[in-house]
């Protein structure tokens, strides 16, 4: 038996069927290709799987031997035999690898299913071939059979190189080379996958299109080089290209003004798209709106968790035509000055109080959008040390209205527990930042299409996610300037995709040494990416106007008319039916 | 340093001990169609553009550098590039 060729799984089944014999099977028939028989049945157990071999390799010898290798040609193939014949499929040279069919296929079907897209391929005929998936991303696993020799380069930004015309920094890799990059998160591989992956157990949305990988180190001057690098190539090469960026962050003014979201639009055009995530802010308290009136104080509360990162970071803008002090109180009672806006010199100003220190950034108005911008960082003393968190505020004093209204949003602290804003000074919207809020892009909501499944050692895993709704933790629009965002909702929550072998994974989300389960409106968006790769096969020139018109058109909030926008749903979720 | 041109976010992380002065990653903001003396400023500072400088360039560059380029009449924001996560 050559067990390097057999997939884990399997490896599972011979065990249980050589300890328990037919009893050992059953726990298997409901979730891999075992087909069993009767108690007395002189037929032995069976096994459907997928075979990956030589395209040219015949197998008609082996049907004497009721080993049935059901086409003539391909790499990858399926096959129905006895599951005592198994060493000597494994033996065959010409067979390199055998993995069980699964009954998860079905399920991890029903994401393309809720939106037509099967529907809509079968008639169309489309894949994304001659187009360009661009991913800005943790990288890819190059190893990957989804992406078996489609991948046309990786600039890996964070390997020793000459760089690339956009950035002077990192390696360009192609060919044999692009097994120098790696996707240690796992991230990139699986939005990959979801967008374009092409494997039996499950398929991207456009599997015939091919990818430009640039692994980021997500700084968003360096997702800007990025994106910058993927239209050149494409062009270079004379394809229509569609970038997905499954990331964001809140350190900017929510408007669509920031760079990064300025590029995007400067670089989007006829066959040059962009699609983004809307972010997984949906159930945290990370934004806070308040009206401030002339010679009016208003107060923004904010706590800071005893364990994470101990700091806070809050990001806040109001109009240009207004004059607002900001100052901020610590827990015991301790206030910072009132500080106005410092049109002179360095506007920074450190406060050390008894329960911290304070800095405030009270900047002149930025020139992309006339606004204001403040900056607060907080450093508790001692935070770990005291018996409960501590709520601090944020004061607004208005000396000069015109508008009034003030946003302002908690950093985000990546990995760790992050500060928030507490009771009436949480606001449940605008919590879609850069770049989902590029007025060019195609902004992208998670829609739930499944909160079950099975996990590579055969438990049925669950989250408690509402079946057929919007996501929960998909964040909410408009944009701070009122433009209506998000665009578009898409499958997003779990999404079963490519699983980068160097990724390191709680096996509860493993769902096969290849697949994994994920959820997020970043699998939402690659959902959307691929749509557009199969809308630029079939028009090479469609623009970002267009491609939204489209996808407008063809969606839809359950038990509303076409064309209503929500902030949560965008215009709802796509349906590609009729497109 | 002009502060004027330079972002909360970019002044906060001048006034921090703990940003390496040397490479702090930027966006500049910079006026239209510049010409042939711009280029040669920007090379000198690393920045090096074999077709039109767009107008918003990406840069890691030192204080000092950012200093130099918001005094510049041709620059309109220096704003600090920020880390971004995987949603």
């Amino acid at each position: 038996m050559k067990f390097e060729k057999i997939d884990p799984s399997l490896t599972v089944v011979l065990k249980n069927f050589k300890l328990e014999g037919l009893n050992g099977l059953k726990k298997h028939m409901n979730s891999l290709g075992v087909v069993s028989s009767a108690e007395n049945s002189p037929k032995p157990p069976r096994l459907v799987s997928f075979v990956y071999c030589d395209s040219n390799a015949k197998f008609d010898n082996l049907v004497t031997r009721n080993i049935i290798v059901n086409q003539k040609k391909g790499k990858i193939r399926t096959a129905f035999f006895p599951l005592d014949t198994l060493d000597e499929v494994s033996e065959d040279d010409r067979i390199k690898r055998i993995i069980p069919a699964q009954y998860l296929k079905m399920k991890m079907d029903i994401a393309p299913g809720k939106v037509n897209l099967p529907t809509f391929v079968n008639s169309t005929g489309l894949g994304g071939n001659g187009v360009i998936i661009g991913i800005v991303d943790s990288g890819i696993d190059p190893n990957h059979a989804s992406f078996d020799g489609r991948i046309l380069k990786i600039w890996d930004q964070g390997l020793s190189g000459p760089g690339v015309d956009e950035g002077h920094y990192g390696l360009e890799l192609s060919g044999n080379m692009l097994t120098a990059s790696r996707d240690v998160h796992g991230h990139g591989t699986h939005v990959a996958g979801m967008a374009g992956g092409m494997q039996p157990k499950f398929g991207g949305v456009a599997p015939k299109s091919e990818f430009l990988i640039v692994k980021t180190d997500f700084q968003n001057a360096h997702i800007a080089d990025g994106i910058r690098y993927i239209f050149r190539v494409a062009s270079d090469i004379g394809k229509p290209a569609v970038v997905n960026l499954s990331l964001g962050g809140h350190f900017d003014a929510h408007d669509g003004t920031d760079p990064l979201s300025q590029i995007i639009s400067s670089e989007v055009g006829p066959g040059r798209i962009v699609c983004c995530a809307a972010g997984n802010e949906g159930t945290d308290n990370i934004h806070s709106q308040k009206q401030v009136a002339k010679n009016q104080v208003r107060s923004i509360r904010f706590m800071i968790p005893k364990q994470g990162p101990q700091w806070a970071a809050l990001n806040g803008w109001y109009s240009g035509t207004d004059k607002i002090k900001i100052s901020v109180k610590s827990p015991t009672g301790f206030n910072t000055p009132y500080q106005k806006v410092i049109t002179n010199g360095d506007p920074t100003r450190v406060y050390d109080l008894p329960d911290g220190k304070v800095t405030i950034v009270t900047s002149p108005p930025d020139p992309s959008n006339g606004d204001h911008n403040f900056i607060v960082f907080v450093e508790p003393h001692n935070l770990s040390s005291l018996p409960v968190e501590q709520t601090w505020k944020i004061l607004l004093r208005g000396e000069l209205i015109n508008n009034g209204r003030v946003d302002i949003w908690i950093l985000d602290n990546l990995d760790q527990q992050e500060s928030f804003f507490t009771g009436t000074s949480v606001s449940d919207s605008v919590k879609i930042g850069s770049p989902g809020s590029a007025s060019e892009a195609v902004t992208v909501a998670s829609y739930t299409t499944k909160n079950k499944w099975i996990d590579i050692d055969g438990v049925q895993r669950s989250i408690a996610f509402t079946l057929d709704s919007i996501s929960d933790f998909s964040s909410e629009g408009p944009l701070r300037n009122e433009i209506p965002k998000p665009d578009i909702a898409a499958p997003g929550a779990y999404i079963c995709s490519s699983l980068s072998a160097d990724s390191e994974l709680d096996r509860r989300f493993m769902v096969s040494q290849s697949l994994r389960m994920m959820a997020g409106t970043s699998m939402a968006t690659p959902f959307i990416t691929g749509i557009v790769a199969l809308l630029l096969e079939r028009d090479n020139n469609l623009d970002p106007n267009s491609v939204k018109s489209i996808l407008r058109a063809n969606a839809r909030i359950p038990g509303h008319p076409q064309n209503t926008f929500d902030t949560k749903w965008g215009h709802g979720l796509i349906d590609m039916s009729q497109v | 340093m002009n502060y004027n041109k330079v972002d909360a976010a970019l002044a906060a992380a001048l006034k921090s001990e703990e940003t390496d002065k040397n490479f702090i990653p930027v966006f500049v903001g910079v006026n239209k169609g510049l010409g042939q003396n711009e280029k040669e400023y920007l090379q000198k500072l690393g920045l090096i553009f074999n077709k039109d400088i767009p107008e918003i360039i990406t840069a890691t560059i030192s204080q000092q550098a950012i200093s130099e380029l918001s005094d510049q009449s041709w620059v309109r924001y220096l704003k600090l590039s920020t880390r971004l996560k995987p949603k």
